[in-house]
Formats: C-alpha cells, structure tokens, sequence
C-alpha cells in the first residue's frame, strides 16, 4: 500500500475494516486511515456542506464526525484516496428470489414457480444498486474529487446462516443446483457498470469465502458493533457484519493506488 | 286525458336534465351496481389498457385483487412495470379481444396451442401472445416456451380460484394466424416477429364474433370451475392508435366501441351476475366536451380515470368515497400528476404510431 491517507466511509460494515486497520496500523506507520460512519441509511443523506460532506441531521452529523475523530466532516482535500464498503451492496435481490424465480441461467427452472429473463434480474439488481446507499455516497463524493474511489462489495454472508432456518431456505437450492455462477454473473454486470462510471471495484477476499456465496464462520465471529462506545459484538447469528479478522485480510488483499 | 309511458320516468331519463345540464364530474345515477364486491371476494383483471386503472383503484382500495405472478422481491415498481409485472393479475400484458381472451383460457387449460407461438426479432425471441412483458426477450425459442408454460399455470390457477372477473374490452381489430386462425395481441412486426401476407391476416370481429367468444369464454371457464363467478365488463374509452381496416381511423374506431358496447350490453342482458360499468360513455360522451382526454385526443387524462373511478367505487366501495384519494380530481389539467398516472399504463398498440409515416 502506497496511498499516504486513506479515507473509508461506510456504514456499520466499516467496523471490520476498523479493527481490521487496528490490527495492522503499526506496520504501515506512513499511513493514516480515518473512517467516516454513519449509522443504518443515514448515509442516503450524505450531501456536500460548505465544501465538506456531512450530514443534516444533527443527531446523524454528531455521529459522522465523533466516529471519525475529526469532529469534523469529511474534507475531501485531505485523502489521497476513498474506500467505501458495506452500505447495502451486496446480491440481496438475487439470493432471495432465486429460490422462486428461476431463469435461463439458472438451474433450478423445474422447482422455481417462475421463469423470467436474465435481464429482468439484471435490472432489478442495477435499480437496487443505482438507488442506493453506496452509490450515492460515490457520486457525492465523485462531484467533489477526481481521486480514486474504491467501491468495496459488502461481503458474502456468514456460513452461521444455516442456523436461521429462513435464510437457509434461501441459499439451499442455490448451493444444491451449484448456481453461484449466476450470483457471481450478476455481480460482474454491476461491477462493470461501476468501473463504467469511473469506480474501482473491490471484491472479497477469495480466502475469506466459504462455498462460494458465503463467508467463513471465523471471518464473522466476534464481529464488533460500530458505535464505540457500547465496545459489544454483535449478537450471536448476526450474519451480517464480519470482524477483524476479516478487516485484516481486506487490508492485505486489496490494492488502493 | 292522454298518457305518456314517459310522463313517470326519473330526471335521469331525459337528456336535458340527465345530462345536458349536468357537470361530468357530478353525474349522478349512471351507474347502479348488479351486485356487490366485498373486500374479501378474489378479483382477477384482464383485458385493454384502460383496465389497469380499474386494478390500480381497486388494490388502493384494499380490495382483494389477485396477483398470481407477482414481482421478485425488492423489484423497484419502475422495472416491474417494465417487465408488465403487477399490471394485471397474471403477466399477459394486455388482452385486446375477446378471442384472444377465449384462446387464452383454453391454453391454459391445455386445449390450445397457439400457431406461430414465439417471434423473433434480432436474435431475440419473444412470446407473440404477450410479447412486451420479456422487453429484450429471450436468447432461445425454448426459453420462451418454458417461460409461457409458468404463466399459463398460474392463469388456470387464477381462472378457477377468481371470485370476480373485470374485463376491459379493448378493441375488435386483431392480426391472427390464417390458417389456425390464433389470434395475437399485436401485429407480426411490431414488437416482433414480421408480417409475412401468406401467414398472418387482418381480422375485424364482428359484433356476433365478439358476443360469441366472450360467452363461449365464460361456458368454457364455468366447466372447470366449482363457485361461481360474477363478472363487471367494461369498455375501453380509448380510440384506436392506428387500423388496418381499410376505413378512416375514426370511423374504424366507432366501428368497434359500438361493437363492444353492444356485446357489453348484450352480455349484461343475458347473465344475472355480469354487470356493465360505463367508463367508456363517462369518458368519451358529448356532455365531457371532451375534457377527459389528453391534447392527442386518445390518452385518457388522470382527472378522467379519477372521475370514471369515483362512480365506479362509490357504488362498489361508497364508505371508501371518505377517503381524500375517491374525491372529484381538483388539480389543473396537463399537470406532471396528471401526465405520470397516465404514462403508468402499458399499452402496446400506442406503439402503431411508429409506423405512421
């Protein structure tokens, strides 16, 4: 890693890459990182205030700049580069209805009460993204600055999920039809059209990937809340939110120039 | 001292005190229901493009209507619009005629195969029975049939379990297969496939035509099923974008609203639970002075579908008129309001007018 100041904005997924950065700041003693949160979708607000990027809402503002430990918002001089991650991007519209809507990709078209095209899937996926909360926070960022910004997949989720049994239900007939190649196709289309728009795009960690549309248990346990003060883990089967560990990994894999 | 038979009847029964001196947004009495709907009853929705208004009104009623091939989870109401997901009950697109309607039902019902099933256009292949719903279509005939045989599962899935059926009939102008005589939504060509004279042929109903179909429809569907069905016919205000009759548009056009006006009348002479709403004479009647219709004198304005609508649910929902959404349109006209309800409908015989040249 070259980048003298790297600048990541997330909502509670930054948590990972946080402790992650906690991990390893010590080796790399000429970079600084300084990450930027918000809670929930309070990032579908993060809009240019005065030159910086903030939030309107006071109680949401307060937290943006208490995480960061600028007490300040996000200056856009000041980072060579921007990392962003979490904030929804992530195959949620195609996991969930593959179970039902099958197409010609797919194989699951006998037990699918649906069938439609590709493309609908495609569409849906890119209505999903373009709406929402990463993308956004891109193209606020993008008007501002010409440096790089690295768009970060929210990683796959934690193999504990087979102990939900509704979401189990969901990623059962994908790994039994070996389908992921349609989950992984659709995410390659979303991440065209992001490089399209002037975006990099990072992947997750190969390492941390468990049967290929999840994320391996020890990447997940332990994975910490974003508001410092509670210094609490998420609960049990959060399979949401990964921890340090993985952080660490992502720091290592990925390349920001 | 002479009598008249008229000298008892209703103001509503003359036209100087029924109509002429009435404002169209305060017409009163031209709409009494047949029968009621309650919230719990199963409505199905089919048919021209004015139908989906009477779908849209009635889900935000909360009135139960049916939707057998919903939208994938998390689908913006943008692409599920154009995918024509929610626009009906099932995902047929519009269903213009009568025939195509009793083609359909037998189809689904496995005693049809349309001729011709799968048009192609540009490597792509599309279902010609409802080729809008699939925008960019499918890369293999195969895919397409594997497709339609889903839907017409749930169609017969919706023609049994359907407590009411509102049919919008649209138009009586239709491009079928010559020789099998399978009807099509739209001409060879439009959306694709290509029109080949030796293979497809124009065919306009006749009145008996479209009487027949709709009433072999219904003995065809009543066979199979095991409650009865009420139905509410409508006719569709909207005049035609384009004919293939040989006539003037507008003569082609009168042509065929009188033709399903009648059947609608006819229809509702002969069945005690089929009743008839009259969007069609609300809309397009002289006393509007045409104020219902867009400046191209065929789309049907958002104060116009609110209007139709308010009589229609004032009868079938009339607690529901309390509701601020029921109450007489009061916004300008040519409003982007008024220009997005409308550009919410799907309606693929607008798209005649590319070839008008």
């Amino acid at each position: 890693m070259k980048t003298k100041s790297i600048c990541v904005v997330g909502n509670s997924h930054i948590s990972a890459l946080k402790g992650g950065w906690d991990l390893i700041k010590d080796e790399h003693p000429q970079q600084q990182v300084t990450f930027f949160g918000g809670l929930k979708k309070s990032l579908m607000n993060l809009d240019n205030i005065d030159g910086k990027l903030g939030l309107h809402n006071a109680e949401d503002a307060e937290f943006f700049k208490k995480i960061s430990g600028t007490d300040d918002f996000l200056n856009p001089d000041q980072y060579d580069v921007f990392l962003l991650t979490g904030m929804g991007l992530y195959p949620n519209a195609i996991i969930n209805n593959y179970w039902n809507y099958a197409t010609p990709s797919t194989k699951n078209s006998v037990s699918a009460e649906y069938f439609i095209s590709d493309e609908a899937y495609a569409d849906m996926f890119w209505q999903e993204v373009s709406e929402g909360m990463m993308l956004h926070v891109a193209r606020i960022i993008r008007k501002v600055t010409k440096k790089n910004i690295y768009i970060s997949w929210q990683p796959f989720l934690s193999e504990q999920l087979f102990q939900i049994p509704w979401r189990a239900k969901l990623f059962e007939p994908i790994l039994i039809n070996d389908d992921y190649v349609f989950i992984h196709h659709n995410m390659q289309i979303i991440s065209q059209k992001l490089k399209d728009e002037g975006f990099d795009v990072l992947m997750q960690p190969a390492e941390s990937i468990f049967k290929k549309i999840m994320t391996k248990k020890c990447y997940s346990t332990g994975s910490m809340l974003l508001r410092p003060e509670f210094n609490q883990e998420h609960k049990e089967l959060d399979v949401f939110h990964m921890n340090a560990e993985y952080g660490r990994l992502c720091w290592q894999m990925w390349d920001l120039r | 001292m002479s009598r008249s038979p008229y000298e008892n009847l209703c103001k509503n029964a003359f036209w100087r005190s029924g109509v002429s001196t009435k404002d169209p947004f305060s017409i009163e009495g031209l709409y009494r229901r047949k029968f009621k709907i309650l919230r719990k009853d199963r409505i199905a929705t089919a048919g021209s493009c004015f139908a989906q208004h009477i779908a849209r009104h009635l889900k935000e009623r909360k009135f139960n209507v049916l939707q057998y091939e919903a939208a994938p989870r998390g689908m913006s109401a943008d692409v599920a619009a154009k995918y024509s997901f929610g626009v009906y009950s099932c995902r047929y697109a519009n269903i213009y005629t009568t025939a195509q309607l009793y083609q359909l039902a037998r189809e689904a019902f496995g005693d049809f195969s349309p001729a011709e099933p799968v048009w192609e256009k540009d490597g792509r292949y599309y279902d010609a029975q409802r080729p809008s719903v699939e925008p960019y279509g499918y890369a293999s005939a195969k895919d397409v049939m594997t497709a339609r045989k889903k839907h017409l599962e749930k169609v017969k899935a919706m023609l049994l379990d359907m407590d009411v059926f509102v049919f919008t009939f649209g138009l009586t102008e239709a491009w079928i297969h010559t020789e099998s005589e399978t009807v099509y939504p739209t001409a060879p060509g439009t959306i694709a496939g290509s029109y080949d004279p030796e293979i497809y042929s124009f065919k306009n109903y006749s009145y008996n035509e479209v009487l027949k179909s709709f009433n072999k429809f219904l003995r065809y569907i009543r066979r199979a099923r095991n409650h009865r069905l009420r139905v509410i016919t409508t006719v569709s205000p909207v005049p035609l974008t384009a004919t293939a009759s040989s006539l003037h548009v507008l003569s082609a056009s009168s042509y065929s609203k009188s033709v399903l006006r009648a059947v609608c009348g006819s229809l509702e002479g002969q069945h005690s639970r089929l009743d008839y709403y009259p969007s069609y004479e609300l809309i397009t009647a002289g006393f509007t002075k045409g104020i219902f219709f867009e400046t191209n004198l065929r789309s049907v304005t958002s104060q116009g579908v609110a209007n139709a609508m308010r009589i229609f649910l004032s009868e079938h929902d009339p607690q529901g008129n309390e509701n601020p959404k029921s109450a007489p349109p009061n916004f300008p006209e040519n409003t982007t309001q008024g220009a997005m309800l409308e550009d919410d409908i799907q309606c693929e015989e607008i798209l005649l007018e590319a070839f008008n040249k």
